[in-house]
């Protein structure tokens, strides 16, 4: 199911990028594919940087308002080359590293943790963070990445800017950014702009309604930082 | 000469009959090799006594050495596995997801380089004071740590203008 979302969002991204680049509408799944990376790639082969041997760690670090850790987690290391049936490294010059660390959704309102104990559905929602870093310059052990933060709510329903409920099994978004990093070096990458997402989990405890919200509930108690470490380039 | 090695080993085993005796000794008294034969043989029954006696010692001493020190190796192996049952059936496994009479314990993932306390969240009621302050004090170093990180942020600027929440 995770892996269905994470295909159909990256998909729904290439083709909405698609769509802003006004093309046509009959464009193959590779040509989008292509477009969105062969810049990158582009970028890649100027600066003759292709296909580096990078050594790259993934942490997020969730700390409480004062400052204190609530939990760290790793994901495995170092981060994989991304393969998919969508992108054939074969067919790219450039590596795309991919890290994934999924967090269990847990309510830290005091007056709702009861509740949320009892809620299936908080039980099985997840949080997903996916990251997709991409090399494309180097000045000495100083790479220059392109760095992207997907971020997917699995049993989330969300609310719309304008403030629309809308009742959905998955949603999320996505930032992307370039970083420069030095071998050795790690930087924490501050995710604070994430909270914009506003989401609601509305189930039934004890035989009466209770709705979980992402400010009161949860994002008004803790900090994430992502950190990106780079190991070695050999 | 006739020689008497049959008569001498049935001599020596006192198997002879007495009749015989008398010229079997007659014959000794003039045969050197026949008495150097029973030496020989007197001899050999010595050793063979002193062996047999040797080796029922051990013998009678071995097994029941043996049989003691397997006796104690099993019932201490049983009362170890007794101890051991009892300690994981007593034992509450602490499981990685919430249910809902149970404290959430995150799971642990380790990472090369980094000192196994700050790869774990424990839960800290389980540990004696020391351990728990141990842990705590490498927290709030490795905090400390990566609040001094070079730190990135991602705005809105940043966000990718594609709605995914239109994914059913």
């Amino acid at each position: 199911m995770k892996k269905i979302i994470i295909f159909l969002m990256v998909l729904t991204s290439l083709f909405s990028f698609a769509q802003t680049e006004k093309k046509t509408k009959h464009r193959s799944v590779e040509e989008v594919v292509r477009s969105v990376y062969g810049k990158l790639e582009k970028t890649a082969l100027e600066n003759n940087v292709v296909k580096p041997k990078l050594s790259l760690g993934m942490e997020l670090l969730r700390t409480d308002k004062k400052g204190q850790q609530i939990w760290l987690r790793k994901s495995e290391y170092p981060l994989g080359s991304k393969t998919t049936k969508l992108f054939n490294p074969n067919n790219f010059k450039l590596s795309i590293y991919e890290g994934k660390i999924i967090i269990p959704l847990q309510i830290y309102n005091t007056a709702k943790k009861d509740l949320a104990l009892k809620s299936k559905k908080i039980h099985d929602a997840q949080i997903t963070y996916v990251l997709e870093i991409i090399p494309i310059d180097k000045k000495g052990s100083t790479y220059t990445l392109n760095v992207s933060i997907i971020n997917i709510f699995e049993d989330f329903s969300y609310y719309t800017p304008e403030g629309k409920r809308v009742n959905s099994n998955s949603s999320g978004f996505e930032y992307s950014k370039k970083i420069e990093l030095t071998v050795g070096e790690k930087i924490k990458l501050n995710t604070d702009d994430f909270h914009s997402f506003q989401w609601y989990v509305e189930d039934i405890v004890d035989g009466q309604k209770v709705v979980f919200e992402s400010n009161k509930d949860y994002y008004n108690y803790f900090n994430d930082y992502l950190i990106l470490s780079l190991e070695s380039d050999k | 000469m006739k020689h008497y090695d049959y008569e001498l080993n049935l001599f020596i085993d006192g198997e002879l009959e007495e009749g015989n005796g008398e010229e079997l000794f007659l014959h000794l008294a003039e045969c050197n090799e026949c008495r150097n034969t029973l030496a020989d043989l007197l001899l050999l029954k010595e050793k063979s006594k002193m062996y047999c006696s040797e080796n029922i010692n051990q013998l009678k001493q071995k097994p029941s050495s043996s049989k003691s020190f397997y006796k104690f190796g099993f019932y201490a192996a049983s009362v170890a596995a007794v101890f051991l049952l009892f300690f994981l059936f007593s034992r509450n496994p602490k499981d990685t997801f919430t249910t809902q009479k149970q404290v959430r314990v995150d799971t642990v993932f380790v990472q090369k380089g980094i000192p196994v306390t700050q790869n774990q969240l424990t839960n800290t009621n389980s540990l004696t004071p020391g351990k728990k302050e141990l842990i705590q004090s490498s927290q709030q170093e490795y905090l400390r740590y990566v609040m001094n990180l070079r730190t990135e942020k991602f705005t809105e600027a940043d966000k990718l203008k594609f709605d995914y929440g239109s994914i059913q």
